[in-house]
């Protein structure tokens, strides 16, 4: 066991390095900076994306013929760290880590011509639609119906919690194609265009402040038949491979420190108190790190890193709240202050207030805090 | 990087988990407790098995094991709550590897690997809050040697060890050094009372106690940065041992909440009890991956041991106490009887969150050292030696 880099990946590592320092821009950087909410605006995540892709480095996961990196988890932990610490935009994961390896694991060949070479270019900008009003953690109970009519499904119902929906031009969406069997057995999985007649996206306010979710309304949109990926009643299979990609491919904890780094800058003058709770959240992180590290590491490509997911999506998601907790009491009455920061704060409240609100979502969204528990206890503690 | 165990790390974790598990049951651990420094027979086993000198170089009888060895065969240890002074006598025998001359290496180590001799360190103070901080205990340099003066606390393994190393200053030069001292000299008044964990401990008062010129320890340009890893290793060897203790006490909560029935199921079947269980797995989980960060770090950066062994010791000791009270919690009334193994280990983890330092010390003392010097922005794992 030890942490020692061979000179193969210091070789990556410098070779990212000096990507990251000739590429990154000042815009770039405060854009990331800024942002409270999950990912970037379009503005930011989109220039970055493309800086990625023309140097080959857009879609690790993918398969080499798609355009995919054949880097070792340990390479995709480097890359991650280096792009972090960097202050390099988040890349917007709708397309290239989640629909992206649906459509190459499942989709037809008409579907991987049209859709991936897209996703790639950045033509395209994709957003969930999985949460229903009355499904969330539960997301089998979903009733968003697609009824066959001719070549097309007729869609109605209701979608939430879509991030960046207002942004997007294509949706990836579970609808309920069949009520027998089991629930999970009905459901399919479809690619469809916003703009398509019926549908309506209404924005949602959340307690950061931040317009990123919204409800999507569904009144007989007509989605073709030939946008179905995978078999009909079969997009759960399509959903829980999708799941995977999300819990299992994130890397969480550069990501993290960059919030660490923000509100640090804020403990200008902390109190004993602070200083220790800095320390502990310091404590924590490292150890999240490695955890996280060691997972990554050991995983084959496209490998699922199995029960420690939940650990560490539980962790991940109350670290970022430990961080932006800190964050606003180093404020202190800074933190009043909302949307209206001024030069003596240097604009921090504009940034770790709304990430401290926002950071309470984490322990909701992705399968909330009390599902990771119970998945916890049944997979590791086999209870 | 390897992120898992190397065969041989693997070799020394499962030899010692399977003689422990054969020799050293709950039962069998009552021999070693409340006696001055364990068990003598399992002293004698511990040199037998080569655990006596795991930690130390070849060049001195040892297996030159590191940090994640050390760690390893702690973690084992702290499963079956060994009350053997094995990490505290490893940090005196280390320090006498890393900073004593050969000719003390060669009269003490032999023994010390062997187990006929046991050192012990004596380096925690009356009022200490870490033990990075200034020593009181002074020595004034005499005609033919030294003189000491002070009073020293918490000698874990004291009684009933050969030989103390002793940190104390210089009264001229204020330089930290380090002293053999043998305990039953003149002038050494020696307290031996058992530990919360079953172990025992010493405290002990100088005065005026006569030293030869060849009793300190190597030379003192040495001393204060080799005593610093000497008890950052120390800190962070305490973790594994508590590591296994938590491991241990967790599958005998689950066990146990599996068995009890209430109202008509087991325990183990109200959601409530499930996460709470889940909880603890979690910071074990943690606790596991602390230990190891930080004995990979050691090993990779000794000189910067106070940082990685606050961290370690925050994050393990804020977990100990929390899987040890769930622990209790979780078995109800027998929870707080001795009976079983989990007020053993409860008190075990006490123990060991409330040595070298409290978490909260060793968080604020992290905690500021970060934010001096931005440290808090670099990669734990993938930053190299700065």
């Amino acid at each position: 066991m030890n942490l020692d880099l061979g000179p193969a990946d210091r070789a990556f590592r410098d070779e990212v390095r000096a990507f990251l320092a000739a590429i990154l821009t000042d815009d770039l950087r405060a854009g990331q900076r800024a942002t409270t909410a999950m990912y970037p605006e379009p503005e930011i995540s989109g220039p970055w994306q493309r800086k990625l892709q023309e140097r080959g480095w857009l879609v690790p996961l993918w398969p080499k013929e798609w355009g995919g990196t054949g880097w070792t988890g340990l390479q995709r932990f480097i890359f991650e760290t280096e792009c972090a610490l960097a202050g390099a935009p988040l890349v917007h994961p709708m397309g290239v880590r989640l629909v992206g390896p649906v459509i190459l694991r499942f989709g037809t060949d008409a579907q991987k011509r049209d859709y991936l070479p897209r996703i790639l270019s950045g033509a395209d900008y994709w957003c969930q639609g999985f949460s229903e009003p009355n499904a969330g953690s539960d997301l089998a109970s979903l009733s968003l119906r697609a009824v066959k009519d001719g070549d097309d499904y007729v869609l109605s119902g209701t979608k939430i919690w879509t991030t960046q929906a207002h942004h997007a031009n294509k949706m990836f969406a579970l609808v309920r194609t069949s009520n027998e069997g089991k629930r999970q057995q009905g459901i399919s999985f479809l690619l469809l265009d916003m703009k398509s007649p019926g549908l309506t996206v209404r924005p949602i306010a959340t307690i950061g402040g931040d317009h990123d979710v919204n409800e999507v309304f569904f009144d007989n949109v007509r989605v073709p038949q030939a946008n179905r990926v995978g078999e009909e009643n079969a997009g759960w299979e399509c959903a829980k491979y999708l799941l995977e990609f999300e819990r299992g491919a994130g890397i969480f904890s550069p990501r993290l420190r960059a919030q660490l780094k923000k509100v640090a800058e804020a403990l200008r003058a902390p109190g004993a108190d602070l200083q220790r709770r800095f320390g502990e959240v310091a404590a924590d992180l490292d150890t999240f790190e490695w955890l996280e590290l060691r997972t990554m590491a050991a995983l084959p490509p496209g490998g699922n890193p199995g029960p420690v997911a939940s650990i560490l999506k539980l962790r991940a998601s109350r670290l970022k709240q430990a961080i932006g907790e800190l964050g606003v009491e180093a404020l202190r009455a800074g933190a009043v202050r909302w949307r209206s920061s001024g030069p003596l704060d240097g604009g921090l409240a504009d940034i770790l207030v709304p990430e401290y609100c926002n950071s309470r979502a984490f322990t909701i969204f992705g399968g909330a805090a009390e599902i990771q528990l119970g998945l916890i206890a049944k997979t590791v503690l086999r209870l | 990087m390897q992120e898992g165990l190397t065969e041989e790390q693997r070799l020394i974790r499962s030899s010692a988990q399977d003689w422990l598990a054969g020799n050293y049951d709950f039962r069998q651990r009552e021999a070693g407790v409340h006696r001055d420094g364990g068990a003598p027979a399992a002293w004698s086993a511990f040199a037998d098995l080569g655990w006596l000198g795991l930690p130390l170089p070849e060049a001195n009888g040892g297996f030159g094991g590191g940090p994640v060895e050390t760690g390893v065969l702690l973690q084992a240890m702290g499963r079956h709550l060994v009350v053997e002074p094995y990490a505290a006598a490893m940090q005196a025998a280390r320090l006498l590897a890393l900073a004593g001359t050969p000719a003390q290496q060669e009269r003490w180590l032999a023994g010390s690997v062997g187990g006929s001799a046991r050192l012990a360190l004596a380096h925690a103070e009356p009022g200490d809050v870490l033990p990075w901080e200034a020593r009181r205990t002074r020595a004034r340099r005499v005609d033919g040697g030294w003189r000491l003066d002070g009073a020293k606390q918490l000698v874990v393994g004291g009684a009933g060890a050969q030989r103390w190393v002793v940190s104390a200053r210089d009264a001229e030069g204020g330089d930290l050094l380090l002293f053999f001292v043998d305990p039953a000299s003149a002038g050494v008044a020696v307290d031996a009372y058992d530990t919360t964990d079953g172990g025992r401990a010493a405290d002990a008062v100088f005065h005026d106690v006569a030293l030869d010129a060849d009793a300190i320890v190597g030379d003192a340009a040495q001393a204060k940065a080799k005593l610093g890893q000497v008890l950052a290793e120390g800190l962070v060897a305490q973790c594994w041992q508590a590591t296994g203790a938590m491991q241990a006490v967790l599958e005998q909560a689950t066990q146990y909440t599996q068995q009890r029935r209430q109202f008509g199921q087991s325990l183990s079947q109200f959601q409530v009890v499930q996460h709470r269980l889940a909880e603890m797995a979690v910071q074990v989980h943690e606790a596991e991956a602390a230990c190891e960060l930080a004995a990979m770090r050691l090993a990779r950066d000794p000189s910067d041991g106070r940082a990685i062994a606050a961290s370690v010791r925050n994050k393990v000791a804020r977990a100990a106490r929390f899987v040890s009270q769930e622990a209790v919690q979780l078995h109800g009334a027998m929870g707080v009887c001795e009976e079983l193994p989990v007020a053993a280990t409860f008190r075990h983890l006490l123990a060991f969150a409330q040595q070298g330092g409290a978490a909260a010390d060793h968080a604020a003392d992290l905690g500021a050292a970060l934010l001096a010097h931005g440290g808090y922005a670099r990669s734990a794992t993938l930053e190299e030696t700065r």
